[in-house]
């Protein structure tokens, strides 16, 4: 089977005059996963969106194998974990789970402690940091081809994190994942690959220093 | 790709009591009223619809994520919850003209 590869080319987007994202590309394989770090406001989640089809940029050319995609969600070739809880509240999470999840991951999602904790609850019966871990586990075994999180790591504790990581590792075996999150350390541990969002344009990190050297990091 | 009539349903839940509502509003009108107002129902359900958007934008936007999740366009949940509602509409309003005309035959 040949892997899928998304293609995000020449991504602008600006907000009143101020130009946010001005020359972005990056690419991600089925397999693979792309850690996005950034500065707060640099756009890091405006270009999740923007993959995601959510966000209207000045100009975008994304690409599956070479097809251009005008909406990620439409049809499920992306899925797309937002910073806010997004599950609806009036619905029992067993059955909200069963429309999001990947028949072929099913009988894996359903031993996950996080659903295993919460499949007969109503969402509002949840801790925020239950619903984080379920809402994030939903998406990551969704039916997509490429995973985007927005922000997995925040609001879960350190253990919590630790599970997400080799579940995240896992789901790249055959799926692509953008990530994005303030905790850069958890971000370095997951990913193949680092892309830095700095003054609009991606740079490739091949190295951890470089993180200093664009003033991401501090360097003390 | 998701069974479109349950995601339609978990859409439609919590906007379904405003529509009733609507619903009920014309088929009180057209009772008190009489057929002729039929056409003009179609206003005040067109009215529900705009109120209905506007709480769930408001209220409840961040929902949104799960459909388009589940890998449909927040206007096509539109599209399909009022289509149901319309239709669930239509129905009532045929009942009650029928009711009415049976009423109307016996008392003749």
């Amino acid at each position: 089977m040949d892997l899928l590869t998304l293609k995000a080319d020449s991504i602008q987007l600006e907000f009143g005059g101020r130009k946010i994202l001005q020359d972005v590309h990056l690419s991600c394989k089925q397999g693979e996963v792309i850690g996005l770090l950034g500065r707060n406001g640099c756009g890091k989640s405006s270009l999740l969106k923007i993959l995601f089809g959510i966000l209207k940029a000045g100009y975008k050319h994304v690409s599956i194998n070479g097809q251009f995609i005008y909406k990620g969600y439409r049809d499920n070739p992306m899925a797309y974990l937002p910073q806010h809880n997004y599950l609806p509240d009036n619905i029992v999470i067993k059955k909200l789970a069963r429309q999001i999840v990947d028949p072929a991951s099913w009988n894996e999602f359903t031993e996950l402690p996080a659903y295993q904790r919460s499949y007969d609850k109503f969402v509002n019966e949840l801790s925020g940091g239950e619903l984080r871990q379920l809402e994030t586990m939903m998406i990551i075994h969704s039916k997509a081809d490429f995973i985007l999180l927005d922000e997995p790591f925040t609001h879960i504790s350190p253990i919590q994190a630790d599970e997400f990581k080799s579940v995240i590792r896992a789901c790249a075996k055959r799926k692509g994942i953008i990530i994005t999150d303030h905790q850069y350390y958890n971000i370095l541990e997951v990913s193949d690959k680092v892309i830095l969002l700095n003054n609009g344009c991606t740079k490739h990190i091949t190295n951890n220093d470089k993180l200093i050297t664009y003033g991401y990091l501090s360097g003390r | 790709m998701a069974n479109i009539r349950t995601l339609t349903w978990y859409f439609y839940k919590p906007i379904y009591i405003i529509n009733l509502i609507f619903t009920l509003i014309c088929l009180l009108d057209i009772f008190k009223i009489g057929f002729w107002f039929i056409g003009y129902t179609i206003f005040i359900k067109a009215i529900g619809y705009m109120a209905t958007i506007a709480y769930k934008n408001y209220f409840a936007n961040k929902t949104y994520m799960y459909f388009r999740n589940a890998g449909y366009s927040i206007t096509r949940m539109y599209v399909y919850a009022f289509a149901f509602d319309f239709f669930s509409y239509l129905t009532a309003t045929i009942l009650l003209i029928l009711t009415l005309h049976g009423f109307a035959h016996i008392k003749s």
